[in-house]
């Protein structure tokens, strides 16, 4: 047996479920070497998810990583020859039109991410899964890529990690825990085993269920995600594939309006074969288990990550099953293979995977599905390897999560609320969250419930999207220029007062509250050298103090990582005014470039000393001149457009900045959080009517063709796609220079970000629709959704009605021959295809593009 | 034909035993729990006897706490027509619940107990034996093989050294040994169908049972756990340790 080794340049721990054998394989493929792979149990693992997971994929995915997650981990699996590509079906019941229109969406969310599901009739899907009750059925989903991982993902970990030691690179210690992880100064060191010490410079954490204790008992840290028990049941003896040799024999089958699949394990000969399983996810009341209350291998019946499962659990799901799947009557229940098996549910859905936020060099891959297995491991080793991945990693980065979205009870809430979304009902892009709700509060946050805010929240921040209040006044008196939403779907977490506030601030002023805006101060000897580097626009050198500068990060190839606003506060003092989505993944992006690059700045989190109440429209300016203690200092040339200054309304203390997120005259007024109350107070009492927040992050930002990281702004798209190059590159060094140059000096870009306006919103049944989420782009002649020559798709990024142009706006990147003004293409919405009108191609507002409003 | 079932209520076979703390039994604290794997074997056979024809009625009798009643379900989904519940706590021993079987025979005079050879509990294999010397009626234990004549049984019962054919009359108290049958899974209409089914209750008290404890458990222990190996330098050295130290060659 090899000795143990005492160093290692990466340590996995849990080197035995599909995650951590995929990271072990990808990181060898990315030139890695001297890697350790530990686990508590067996390699491949006999505790964990992996070790019982029913293994199939479908690519019906929400979102572009994970699409791209899951089709890499398809194809993968498929080279290794251990995939059984058998297609699956997603019905919809007759009962069940919701889930019909929610086919319909998958099947556009496919064609803008990347599949190849298309729906077909009840007859179609009966022709290809027998088992089906065809008359239960209204139509189904067929996706031809779905399919079973053959004959175990569990298998596939085990040749993975054979392959990595047969490769020399990679030692594997099976029964062999971390027992602690060695941190200093903010580095990791090494891990503990029973076995000794491991010193290394990386440790990869891909512990499925277990995970979580890691961070919190070994890395003084805690991760969004919990187990949850998943009921599995198994059905036979079924022999329809008797002979076979198969692992799987018909389409995987998902019927989602009753949160259940079901498939057949194929040949009785085969290890589990000869069944039907059926699995359930619990809707009302689901089971999450703390990751403390694990038992260990040898006090489970089953194995630790499967559960005892108790039929009653599940009898009124399993009896509407039987409509749809009458074979389930006929067989029998083989209760002693039955279990609930644990799967790790998130606090938002999204997976933990990323550096931690607190410990360099120690890496996370949790909470992941077999299906994103090996998928995940090529985003960890791209991620390790270059600092950044082909698809933006926004959505999946630990490093997303706010410390408040880490404590014991938020995670509890959220997860236990995800959990019983997995499958239905379906889940509307705007839908809020009930639970975790409440936590972060402006100082106006009881004056807004009174006037009868509409809430929804974004990292802990309660927001108003609009006020009751203002339905009796604003609504009635601009209710003729604004439609009703008639379709449920796209009026649905929207008010239509909302709208009405948008047009009173255009014709006279409101004020938003932007409490949620994250700030960062940054300061030191080298906060100049630090922001100048980290911003593609100058924001050291001659740059004023008091000058607030808006500015994009970007990464090495000149992927646009952040949009953020930094002000200069003094030579070297600068504050970032940064988005409450965006806010802790911008930190960090600040805290490590400044770690890597020696750097002596301090960067502060001050968002909670500060609030934000921006203040704008055509009176703005005369509405501040009242209250002002001095209404001089609030002239246009006293106080120029982008600029900061400090003064006082009534005695109180504001820092105004004139920037407009709405395109129109006004300030965001930064204050100290005590004197909130009484700032808005002040300014309601004047007539300044308050507008929600929907009017600045949709229906304003989209007329103004402003675009939002992590929606329009993204990793896989450079500064000059996006419109967004400045008219000149700074002389000084900045991360991604080299490549921002190159970009800029092209002929041409791939594609643009372009704005686009419906042209007819009226749907076959004669209703006008009002486009939410991401839709794919179709070329009118041929139907197929655009692709720049990068294999880029084209679709919705943003999305919204503009009340004061009138029009549904969108942005989507366009591939280049695409890219002119008036042409038109056609945009895909619940299976009916809508015109669109290219607008503007790269940075020019519908509203005001001039861009006279926000300056006058 | 009728046919009587005992049913016992177990700790799950493939769950890891536990020992409570201070030794005085096995911790069945939120333990999953299941029927006896011979009593559904049992089960099993007499059920398919009833399919067979050679059975009018099978009835399952559980002897235990309240939720004996699980097991009895689980009996009936498979397809036994009614159940009885003897409720008794702590569990009477094997002679205990042989009264109380002797008590339901009385009652329901079925022409056959078909009982699992024992409970995978307490190994005891008694209750069988101990119920047929009560009834005075004729016995076959270890039963792996059985057909149903008019006046009697034709059994096939595993013993030491091979099979041994007995013709036992009726009626019989048999008792099902592992290769007697396969127990069939219950469907889920037959799981529905069972929450329906009737089942009647008792005490031992009921039945005018007197259920004396005579036995009682000092003490639980888990055996000892496993020793760690050695590593052996050379085959003389370990030939020498399975000689000298070992003993075993």
């Amino acid at each position: 047996m090899a000795k143990f080794p005492d160093s290692a340049s990466v340590v996995i721990i849990g080197q035995g479920g599909i995650v951590g054998a995929s990271v072990a394989h990808h990181l060898i493929e990315r030139g890695w070497d001297d890697i350790v792979g530990i686990d508590k149990s067996a390699i491949p693992t006999d505790i964990g998810s992996t070790g019982h997971a029913s293994d199939f994929c479908f690519t019906t995915a929400g979102d572009q990583m994970t699409m791209y997650t899951t089709t890499y981990s398809i194809e993968f699996f498929d080279k290794l020859g251990r995939y059984e590509r058998v297609g699956g079906l997603e019905v919809a019941r007759w009962d069940d039109d919701q889930r019909m229109e929610e086919l319909k969406r998958k099947v556009g969310t496919g064609k803008a991410f990347g599949n190849r599901t298309y729906l077909i009739s009840a007859a179609e899907a009966k022709q290809r899964m027998p088992l089906l009750e065809e008359s239960m059925i209204q139509g189904a989903l067929w996706d031809p890529d779905a399919g079973l991982v053959v004959p175990r993902s569990q298998t596939v970990a085990g040749e993975l990690v054979q392959a990595g030691e047969a490769s020399g690179k990679l030692q594997t210690f099976a029964n062999c825990p971390a027992t602690g992880l060695e941190i200093e100064d903010g580095r990791i060191k090494g891990v503990h085993t029973p076995r000794g010490y491991i010193a290394a410079d990386y440790v990869v954490v891909c512990c499925g269920l277990w995970g979580r204790l890691i961070a919190t008992d070994m890395a003084g840290e805690d991760l969004p995600i919990m187990p949850v028990e998943h009921p599995l049941l198994f059905f036979g003896p079924y022999n329809e594939f008797e002979g076979t040799g198969k692992d799987i024999g018909y389409p995987l089958l998902r019927d989602q309006g009753n949160s259940a699949y079901l498939r057949d394990t194929g040949d009785p000969t085969t290890t589990e074969g000869g069944q039907i399983e059926w699995g359930y996810y619990e809707e009302k009341a689901p089971r999450l288990v703390h990751p403390r209350d694990l038992l260990e291998k040898e006090q489970a019946r089953l194995s630790p990550s499967q559960h005892d499962l108790d039929i009653e659990q599940v009898m009124e799901p399993l009896e509407k099953a039987m409509e749809l799947t009458p074979i389930l009557a006929e067989l029998g229940w083989n209760e002693k293979w039955s279990f609930n098996g644990l799967l790790q549910v998130t606090a938002d859905g999204g997976p933990s995977i990323g550096e931690s936020p607190n410990t360099r060099g120690l890496w996370y891959a949790e909470s992941v599905w077999i299906k994103d297995g090996p998928g995940t491991g090529k985003v960890v080793a791209d991620w390790m390897t270059d600092g950044r991945t082909e698809i933006d990693h926004h959505g999946i980065d630990v490093g997303r999560y706010y410390p408040i979205q880490k404590t014991e009870n938020y995670i509890a809430e959220r997860c236990y609320e995800t959990a019983f979304k997995i499958y239905n009902p379906p889940v509307h892009p705007r839908e809020p969250y009930t639970k975790g709700r409440n936590i972060r509060r402006s100082p106006f946050h009881a004056r807004e419930q009174e006037l009868g805010g509409y809430f929804m929240e974004i990292a802990g921040w309660e927001r108003a999207h609009g006020y009751a209040a203002n339905e009796q006044t604003l609504l009635e008196k601009w209710g003729d220029q604004i439609p009703e939403r008639r379709n449920e779907w796209d009026n649905r977490h929207f008010w239509r007062v909302s709208n009405a506030e948008h047009l009173e601030l255009s014709h006279n002023v409101g004020m938003i509250n932007l409490s949620h805006f994250a700030i960062y101060d940054v300061s030191g000897p080298d906060a100049e050298a630090l922001m100048e580097y980290l911003s593609v626009a100058k924001v050291g050198g001659n740059t004023p103090v008091g000058k607030g500068v808006y500015t994009n990060f970007i990464d090495l190839t000149g992927g646009i990582r952040a949009d953020l606003t930094v002000v200069r506060q003094g030579v070297d003092r600068f504050r970032v005014i940064d988005g409450g989505d965006a806010g802790n993944r911008d930190f960090l992006w600040m805290k490590r470039m400044a770690e890597d690059r020696g750097f002596r700045a301090y960067i502060e989190d001050r968002t909670d000393h500060y609030g934000c109440l921006g203040v704008w429209g055509p009176n703005a300016r005369k509405v501040l001149q009242q209250l002002a203690d001095r209404p001089d200092e609030l002239e246009p040339d006293r106080f120029p457009f982008a600029a900061s200054r400090t003064f006082t309304l009534k005695g109180i203390p504001v820092t105004g900045f004139r920037i407009s997120y709405v395109g129109e005259q006004g300030w965001e007024l930064h204050f100290p959080f005590s004197y909130g109350l009484s700032l808005w107070d002040m300014l309601y009492e004047a007539g300044v009517p308050p507008v929600g927040i929907e009017t600045y992050a949709n229906s304003r930002r989209l007329e103004k063709s402003l675009r939002l990281q992590n929606a329009d702004l993204l990793t896989e798209y450079n500064l000059v796609e996006a419109g967004l190059a400045r008219p000149k590159v700074k002389p000084m060094e900045f991360h991604g220079r080299e490549a921002y140059v190159a970009q800029r000096e092209r002929n041409r870009q791939p594609a643009y970000l372009c704005t686009l306006t419906m042209q007819g919103q009226t749907d076959a049944r004669g209703v006008d629709r009002f486009p939410v989420g991401p839709w794919p782009l179709l070329d009118p002649s041929n139907g197929d959704v655009l692709r720049d020559e990068l294999g880029r798709r084209s679709y919705t990024t943003s999305v919204a009605f503009g009340p004061s142009v009138g029009k549904t706006i969108a942005m989507s990147y366009l591939p280049y021959s695409y890219c002119k003004e008036g042409n038109e293409l056609v945009m895909e919405y619940f299976s009916e295809h809508f015109p669109m009108k290219v607008e503007a191609v790269g940075n020019k507002p519908l509203y005001d593009p001039a861009n006279e409003r926000a300056r006058s | 034909m009728k046919i009587l079932c005992p049913v016992k209520r177990v700790l799950d076979p493939y769950v890891k035993v536990r020992v409570k703390q201070d030794n005085s039994d096995v911790d069945l604290a939120n333990a999953k729990m299941a029927m006896n794997p011979f009593c559904e074997i049992a089960v099993e056979q007499a059920i398919r006897l009833k399919e067979q024809g050679h059975a009018s009625e099978v009835v399952l009798v559980a002897v235990g706490p309240q939720q004996s009643q699980e097991t009895l379900r689980t009996g009936l989904a498979m397809g036994a027509d009614r159940g009885i519940l003897v409720k008794a706590e702590p569990a009477p021993e094997p002679l205990g619940v042989a009264k109380i079987l002797k008590a339901i025979c009385d009652k329901e005079s079925p022409d056959l107990v078909f009982a699992g050879k024992q409970a995978v509990d307490g190994d005891n294999n008694q209750t069988g034996q101990m119920l047929s010397a009560l009834l005075g009626w004729a016995q076959g234990t270890f039963v792996s093989k059985v057909e149903v004549h008019d006046d009697h049984f034709l059994v096939t019962r595993e013993i030491d050294g091979g099979l041994e054919q007995l013709k036992i009359g009726r009626p019989a108290v048999l008792t099902a040994d592992l290769r007697l049958c396969e127990p069939r899974y219950a469907s889920l209409p037959n799981i529905m169908k069972a929450k329906k089914k009737p089942i009647d209750n008792y005490t031992p008290e009921d039945l005018g049972v007197e259920v004396g404890h005579r036995l009682t458990l000092q003490k639980v222990e888990e055996p000892p756990a496993r020793q760690a190996g050695i590593k052996v330098d050379s085959v003389g050295e370990l030939v020498d340790k399975l000689h000298d130290e070992a003993k075993v060659i």
